[in-house]
């Protein structure tokens, strides 16, 4: 440990020397930091991070100050996705500065959140090591005095990287990178991220490519680090039979009961309603110093509950998924997960957070609120300890990011096609990225594609473009690119009021579909629309269990593909020992073992399969659903027929299938057809039709033609709507901010459906394009989904029908009770005109009748 | 008479009616910073020209909203706007003023053409109808911008333009679809009677009133009254 601290100043060693033993990430990566190569250290919280990347930055200033050589400009960027980590950051950095006594380095904070003076401050003394956010940085690519500052500069941190990464926000700081290249030459990188896989594709992304080859990062994987002990927790002792209510009550006393056993317990839900349901019930069991903490909370809310936790003035703190990442939250001594956290890498970052010290035994436990929940929670804890990971994904060649930063680039300068198109092939999403498609969002900024004549591009270039060239066109492109960047999509817009009281935000797209009648769901309840007016909607409760509309805005978070499988397996292991007879106490012990958890727990799922097995052998069936055999139940409703798919894939991959499959069925049968889709399944409403005429159609998917099958089934979705707004707005296309005019105007001034229309006969319109690519790549997973049909041409899977049936299966109640979450639409119109006629004519003269 | 596509024709007098255009809405977007492409006059285009080569029409009657509202006169008003005249020229054409034709007048007033807030022809009306007006025997108005909307049994909602017939004590009142492609349109049938855009509307209600289906792809489709296609009394029906 000598050794490694004598690569610092020693004034800096000295001061580390004082904490006794250097933690395994500072220990391993001071020599390859300090050879200037790029690192990424991947390691558990509380393991000394955040310092590893900065003692050797703040040494070499150090040194820098005392040979008088420190200049008035930036020397180290760090950047991480939260603003208030930053402010911690910047706190654990002037400290340590203190206790060395060194005075001459500056630290500086620049967020949306910093105020004008303390950025005119910053030009003149620009701090030598700044921090912000991904948005930041790139307005301050383009800020004309700023950027000088950051010419020369020599480090980069990149903190949370696993978070972002696999979003756009790390597609867009991937390009803020290669740009700062362009201005400040080749500087060192270094990533701070928590335990992730496949690592190697994460250190990729931080360094990027130089002349078409991925530059060196050195790896330092640090996970063996912190011990877990996470268990399984059913709130009742048979979850099969008794009723849901219950079963919420029950949830809620567990959860108060493990809060008063101890001293501060963070708890996640997966969605902002569930926190605030979950806080509004803990409340009511009167338990004392709770706090809710989500985004939608104003931040001034939020720092207030962050600053108590990190005080121990809270006994609890309810949270979606804002507290999954590094703030500093103090003494933490347990973490409970409502519900299932849907990958395994999620589990353990939130648990993590639980004992902070590295030492420290991260306690987690996870209750389950349904059947499906306990087996898919049951299989991730075994699979946990098993070591297993599940992969990011990364997105690439997003074309509505490029678009804000090439406007970035023309504001800057005037660039030669070739010279933009190689910085941004240094990005590591864009590596592949085509040269068409580069030049089309060019000509979609230069407004090439309005189909008129040069002219009329003033009115909507941002830039100009010559074929070879682009620069800068228009006196307020630079207003707009700074109060319009980012890639945050607009939180819904349509409040929801109840009553009187605001219930809740959906969004204005949704509310284009909603009719006087419709119920849907919101927040967990159901609630039946009266009508809208601007931009607020007008409901009152409904109680009936099924809403009639489809909701898409599924808040909930998508089970990974990798762990779907592996339930996949562990059906098959359930269902061959009910088969075979196994004893059923022996089995039952297996599952508690194995998935760390209680009798109760253990007993539910034993019985939970013994019911599926049951019914499927009344009906005769006797292949169960697994990851070899893709179950596909028929069950009647009047004229409809559900046919429901046990596609053990998880939501991503059951988006892409459902949505090719019911493009297919509509084609063939000329109707509409309704789509369900969650994590274990999806379910295509059809007209009655036979085994025959569904296998024909089924036959029509295949792995190589499924990405054109879904392409022409999205254009053709309700859901293209609301991606496509995002990607507008993030193309610059659609402005958040224009003028001073900071609300949306797009319902009330446009109809979605008709611009979509217009657009969509525009070849190759880039905004288009990306909605496409990131429906089908990002939220869907169409990688996967050719996967699994390759497994079914090659035999390893078979799909098996189950006889016509009144009911579903109870694999399938969960699915069959959500309501329909989109629908492929019929396509002529005329027939669709047809269909409605009659259909009124029908219920006219039932009311006649009935009057 | 004789439905056409986002239009009507009175053999009678050989005229062509339509109504709300909004030429130029992509420019007064792009004023909000909504920056679409131009695309609703090219397809506004192919409709007039279907609509003059079925009916042959002597003349052309616009109610209203020939042009949407933009701050500043720019080279759009002057290019689809005097593209428009010329697709009509040999043939008579009026223009009702609408609430969105401001600095219209200039514009027409170079090809010769008046802009009126109503014209009466033999026993026809017509005017926009965003103003109260005394009504005629025939009376011929847009403004609306009407569509109905139906939940089909799949429990999609399917939103089409239409066209919309009444009789009103004496007189017989039209309203007309709107041709723009962009613009949104009242829900007749789902709206209070509150929500209407038109005075004329509100203070006589519009249940009595029959559908006529306008669609580019679909067809001219005549429909049952206002008052049945009520969405709660047709879910209803089947609970």
């Amino acid at each position: 440990m000598d050794e490694a601290l004598e690569i610092l100043h020693p004034k800096v060693g000295s001061w580390f020397s004082k904490f006794g033993e250097l933690s395994p990430p500072q220990a391993l990566s001071l020599a390859p930091i300090s050879k200037g190569e790029n690192v990424l250290i991947s390691s558990p919280t509380g393991s000394g991070k955040t310092l590893a990347a900065f003692i050797y930055v703040i040494s070499e200033l150090v040194r820098l100050a005392e040979n008088n050589s420190l200049e008035d400009r930036v020397y180290c960027v760090y950047v991480s996705p939260l603003r208030a980590l930053n402010n911690d950051i910047r706190r654990n950095l002037l400290r340590p500065l203190k206790e060395m006594n060194e005075d001459r380095i500056r630290v500086g904070v620049r967020t949306g959140d910093t105020p004008q003076s303390e950025r005119q401050r910053m030009l003149r003394k620009p701090p030598h090591i700044l921090i912000t956010t991904p948005e930041s940085l790139g307005i301050m690519l383009s800020a004309p005095k700023f950027r000088e500052k950051l010419r020369g500069v020599k480090w980069v941190i990149v903190d949370e990287i696993h978070e972002l990464c696999s979003s756009k926000r790390g597609v867009h700081l991937s390009l803020s990178l290669e740009r700062l290249v362009d201005l400040s030459g080749e500087f060192q990188r270094i990533g701070l991220s928590a335990t992730i896989h496949p690592i190697e594709e994460v250190a990729q992304f931080l360094v990027g490519l130089s002349n078409g080859k991925p530059r060196d990062c050195t790896v330092i994987k640090v996970d063996y680090l912190k011990k877990t002990d996470i268990k399984l927790i059913c709130p009742v002792e048979d979850l099969i039979n008794t009723p849901s209510d219950l079963v919420s009550r029950r949830m809620y006393e567990t959860l108060k009961g493990l809060i008063e056993e101890h001293r501060t317990t963070l708890v996640f839900t997966n969605t902002r309603s569930g926190t605030e349901r979950v806080v509004f019930h803990l409340g009511k069991e009167k338990v004392e110093d709770l706090a809710a903490h989500h985004s939608s909370l104003s931040r001034e809310t939020r720092l207030e509950v962050e600053e108590k936790l990190k005080n121990g003035e809270l006994k609890a703190v309810v949270c979606s998924t804002s507290l999954e990442l590094g703030i500093d939250i103090g003494y933490v001594d347990l973490v409970v997960q409502v519900g299932s956290p849907k990958s395994i890498s999620r589990c353990l970052q939130r648990t993590g957070r639980a004992g902070h010290r590295l030492k420290d035994i991260s306690k987690g436990r996870i209750i389950a609120l349904d059947r499906d929940d306990i087996v898919e929670i049951a299989v991730m804890i075994e699979k946990a300890y098993d070591g297993m990971l599940d992969r990011v994904q990364i997105p690439r060649n997003c074309l509505d990011v490029l678009a804000q930063h090439l406007v970035g680039m023309a504001i800057d300068r005037v660039w030669s096609i070739e010279e933009a198109y190689s910085l941004v092939k240094r990005a590591y999403p864009y590596k592949d990225l085509e040269k068409e498609k580069f030049v089309s969002v060019l000509k979609y900024l230069s407004g090439e594609y309005d189909g008129v004549d040069l002219e009329s591009n003033r009115v909507y270039g941002k830039i100009w473009f010559n074929g070879r060239e682009f620069g800068r066109r228009g006196k307020y492109t630079r207003v707009i690119y700074s109060t319009n960047i980012g890639t945050i999509p607009d939180e819904a817009e349509v409040k929801v009021y109840c009553e009187g009281r605001k219930i809740g935000y959906i969004e204005e797209e949704f509310l284009e579909r909603l009719m006087p009648g419709d119920r849907f769901v919101l927040g967990g309840r159901v609630y039946e629309f009266r009508r809208a007016k601007g931009s607020k909607a007008y409901v009152k409760k409904a109680y009936s269990e099924r809403p009639t509309v489809p909701s898409w805005f599924s808040e909930m978070l998508p089970l990974s593909y990798d762990l779907a499988l592996e339930i996949g397996k562990f059906r098959e292991r359930m269902f061959q020992a009910i088969n075979s007879r196994e004893d059923p106490s022996k089995v039952i012990e297996e599952i508690k073992e194995k998935c760390r958890t209680n009798l109760n727990s253990a007993k539910s799922i034993y019985n939970y399969f013994l019911e599926e097995y049951l019914f499927l052998n009344s009906l005769g069936v006797r292949d169960w659903p697994s990851h070899k055999k893709l179950l596909i139940e028929r069950v009647r409703e009047g004229r409809k027929l559900h046919l429901i798919f046990h596609a053990l894939f998880g939501r991503r991959v059951n988006d892409a299938l459902s949505r090719a499959l019911a493009y297919l069925f509509n084609r063939n049968l000329g109707r509409t057809v309704l789509i369900t889709v969650n994590d274990n399944g999806f379910m295509l409403t059809v007209p009655r039709i036979g085994e025959e005429k569904i296998k024909e159609i089924l036959s029509n998917l295949n792995s190589r033609n499924i990405r054109e099958v879904l392409r022409k089934a999205i254009l053709n979705t309700e859901m293209i709507k609301r991606r496509f707004r995002h990607c507008a707005t993030r193309s610059l296309m659609i402005l958040r901010n224009y003028r001073g005019r900071e609300k949306s105007v797009y319902r009330q001034q446009l109809s979605a459906e008709s611009l979509l229309k217009a657009l969509k006969d525009t070849k190759g319109f880039p905004v288009i394009e990306e909605t496409i690519r990131e429906i089908m790549e990002d939220l869907m997973d169409v990688k996967n989904a050719e996967e699994v049909l390759s497994k079914l041409e090659r035999g390893e899977m078979e799909y098996v029908f189950s006889p016509e049936f009144e009911i579903p299966s109870p694999f399938a109640h969960n699915l069959y009770l959500a309501g329909a979450s989109d629908a492929i639409l019929m396509e002529d119109k005329r027939k669709v005109l047809e269909d409605l006629h009659q259909m009124v004519l029908e219920r006219i003269s039932i009311v006649e009748k009935t009057s | 008479m004789e439905i056409g596509l986002y239009s009507l024709f009175i053999e009678e007098i050989g005229a062509l009616v339509v109504s709300d255009l909004h030429l130029g809405y992509e420019i007064y977007l792009g004023e909000i910073g909504v920056h679409v492409p131009l695309t609703q006059y090219k397809k506004i285009r192919e409709y007039l020209e279907e609509n003059i080569e079925e009916f042959d029409p002597q003349m052309l009657i616009v109610l209203g909203d020939l042009k949407h509202d933009f701050s500043k006169a720019s080279w759009q008003e002057w290019r689809e706007i005097k593209d428009f005249f010329d697709l009509f020229s040999g043939r008579e054409v009026h223009l009702i003023r609408g609430n969105h034709d401001n600095y219209l007048k200039p514009i027409a007033r170079k090809r010769g053409i008046e802009l009126k807030d109503q014209i009466t022809i033999g026993k026809y009306k017509f005017f926009h109808g965003h103003k109260p007006v005394e009504l005629g025997k025939v009376n011929l108005m847009g403004h609306e911008h009407p569509a109905i909307s139906i939940r089909d049994e799949m429990g999609v909602k399917w939103k089409f333009k239409c066209l919309l017939y009444g009789e009103f004590e004496k007189s017989d009142l039209i309203v007309l679809p709107s041709m723009s492609p962009l613009m949104g349109g009242t829900e007749v049938n789902v709206s209070g009677r509150e929500d209407l855009l038109s005075p004329i509307l509100r203070e006589r209600g519009v249940d009595h009133m029959r559908v006529y289906v306008v669609d580019e792809e679909a067809g001219i489709y005549e429909f049952p009254r206002i008052g049945e296609l009520k969405s709660e009394l047709l879910d209803d029906a089947i609970h």
